[in-house]
């Protein structure tokens, strides 16, 4: 592989084996996870010092909020793109109300869909199925639009997709 | 002097209302109640009730004649209801409607009201006349079936939740195992060990499929193999990152009981593991060709290569696979056939009894 920059990644999950799983292969795949949270309070507490590229969250999380408002939070505050990684699909709310967009979003908002996440990977889910899904992303993010739909393995949020002009 | 009213319409030979006796001793005796407003007076008020009215809403006769019906309304009464029956009213036509409607005493019913004007010979509006039902029982009836589905959509509500919530542990869990086993891994030397972990992790992998695919739709109890083959091949072909083996699908929808998903899942995920490994060593590039289909009382799933060809010794073997996959077909009372292929290499029939199969949906 090429010298390119890792993308620095932000990992919420509260389940000691899946953070370190999450972790190592994200590390093996060349990126730099640079902050974990295993819950809804300590990721609420680190997103303002965050500095990442990308997000990876587990909807159910322990504590109540979850993931859903970490993820809203991360999307749509600090506009980062947020993966949801789940064994939770039906969970997302699919069209909730957006409410009001804060007042930076610009045309970063998008919407309450989904909580504005740009995509779901569902556990439990196979090490190709996860490499293949960091290809996509890495490629999304560092040069988009993609130029190819994305793997199975990684279910594109209709707001990327039509912004991105990919049929899902 | 209402007594003389009523008795000059229900019962006077020159009555417009109800001409003849025999009419109108028929209608105050009959047991549906009844009653007649005149619309030419004042806020069109009843001049007739019969004695099967006032049993029903326990009024005197002295209470009724002369006022308007709304008496019987009340505060649970559907104003869309009373608004229906006045414009019914105005526009001189036909009406039934329910409406909840109040006693004397304050005690409710539910009165099956049927409204038609009655028109003179020369066609003008002379009379309303009502008829009324109490329909209290039926709406007694439907408020328990009511209640009824109410709780059983509770209990239903509850063992749905149930089912995700366990659906959301096995899944969680399997994560959890291919986890373990792939951060186990990482602190092996000895790169024999690591590739049997790895063979561990890919029928995990398999069976992790087989759980994703069987909790997507909600008809958990269904699993189709074709979906299934797709999924699997995709992600073991291109685990190995190798783009000169070229795959060949022909897959007939077969649907099979979840209790027979993860056996069949296990010899599919051997069998095709054994061509990447095995078929296509030192560079050899090469096909793989999957096609599942019924043959008469058969389904039949068949995965065959071109490549190195299996030697006819190593089909025997007692090799964990080996022994993996003849019991797994003895699970699915299906035949396992190894054999060299039409194109050189291996090919690998699995002949199941049709039984496996589940019927197709409609
Ligand atoms: N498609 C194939 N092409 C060539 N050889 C095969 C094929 N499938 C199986 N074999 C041979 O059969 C042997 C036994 O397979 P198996 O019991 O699955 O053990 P393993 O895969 O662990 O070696 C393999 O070692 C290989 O030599
Ligand atoms: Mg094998």
């Amino acid at each position: 592989m090429a010298k390119r920059r890792p993308l620095r990644i932000f990992v919420v999950e509260d389940e000691a084996l899946l953070l370190m799983q999450l972790e190592a292969l994200l590390v093996a795949a060349g990126h730099e996870v640079v902050a974990t949270a295993m819950s809804t309070a300590e990721a609420l507490a680190r997103i303002p010092t965050l500095a990442a590229d990308l997000a990876f969250v587990d909807l159910r999380l322990g504590d109540s909020g979850g993931g859903i408002v970490v993820g809203r939070q991360l999307a749509r505050t600090a506009r980062m793109p947020v993966i949801f990684v789940t064994a939770n699909e039906r969970r997302i709310p699919v069209d909730e109300e957006p409410g009001p967009p804060p007042p930076d979003a610009g045309d970063n908002d998008l919407g309450g869909d989904y909580a504005g996440a740009m995509g779901v990977i569902a556990k439990p889910y196979t090490l190709h199925g996860l490499r293949t899904a960091l290809d996509f992303l890495d490629e999304a993010l560092r040069l988009p639009p993609p130029h190819r739909a994305p793997p199975e393995s990684l279910f594109l949020t209709p707001a990327y997709a039509a912004r991105w002009q990919i049929a899902v | 002097m209402e007594q003389a009213e009523a008795r000059r319409l229900a019962g006077s030979e020159q009555a417009e209302f109800g001409r003849g006796a025999a009419f109108a001793a028929a209608m105050r005796e009959a047991r549906m109640p009844m009653i007649v407003t005149d619309p030419r007076r004042h806020d069109n008020p009843i001049v007739f009730a019969n004695a099967a009215f006032l049993r029903l809403t326990g009024y005197e006769r002295l209470d009724v004649t002369g006022r308007n019906c709304r008496f019987l309304q009340g505060p649970g009464t559907c104003p869309e209801a009373v608004a229906r029956v006045r414009a019914a009213i105005r526009d001189e036509v036909d009406i039934h409607i329910d409406l909840l409607n109040y006693r004397k005493d304050g005690t409710t019913f539910h009165n099956a009201l049927y409204l038609s004007p009655v028109h003179g010979d020369d066609g003008s509006l002379r009379f309303f006349f009502a008829a009324q039902h109490d329909v209290t029982d039926r709406y007694r009836m439907l408020e328990k079936c009511e209640q009824a589905n109410r709780t059983l959509q509770g209990v239903l509500d509850l063992k749905t939740t149930l089912i995700h919530e366990i659906d959301h542990r096995v899944k969680n869990n399997l994560q959890m195992i291919s986890a373990m086993i792939v951060l186990q891994s990482q602190s092996i030397p000895d790169p024999a060990v690591r590739r049997s972990l790895s063979d561990t992790l890919q029928r995990i992998e398999a069976l992790s499929t087989v759980h994703r695919l069987l909790h997507q739709s909600e008809t958990v109890s269904r699993f189709d193999v074709a979906d299934f083959v797709r999924d699997l091949v995709t992600d073991l072909v291109g685990a190995t990152g190798r783009r000169d083996i070229r795959v060949e699908l022909d897959l007939a929808s077969v649907v099979v009981a979840a209790e027979k998903s993860t056996a069949l899942a296990l010899l599919v995920n051997e069998i095709v593991t054994n061509v990447l490994k095995h078929a296509f060593v030192k560079g050899r590039a090469g096909s793989l060709a999957i096609r599942i289909g019924r043959a008469e009382d058969r389904v039949l799933l068949v995965v065959e290569d071109d490549g190195v060809g299996i030697a006819t010794e190593a089909a025997g073997t007692s090799s964990f696979g080996q022994s993996l996959m003849r019991t797994l077909a003895r699970q699915l009372g299906a035949e396992l056939i190894v054999e060299g292929g039409a194109r050189g290499g291996t090919r690998v029939s699995v002949r199941m009894p049709a039984a496996v199969a589940l019927p197709t949906q409609a």
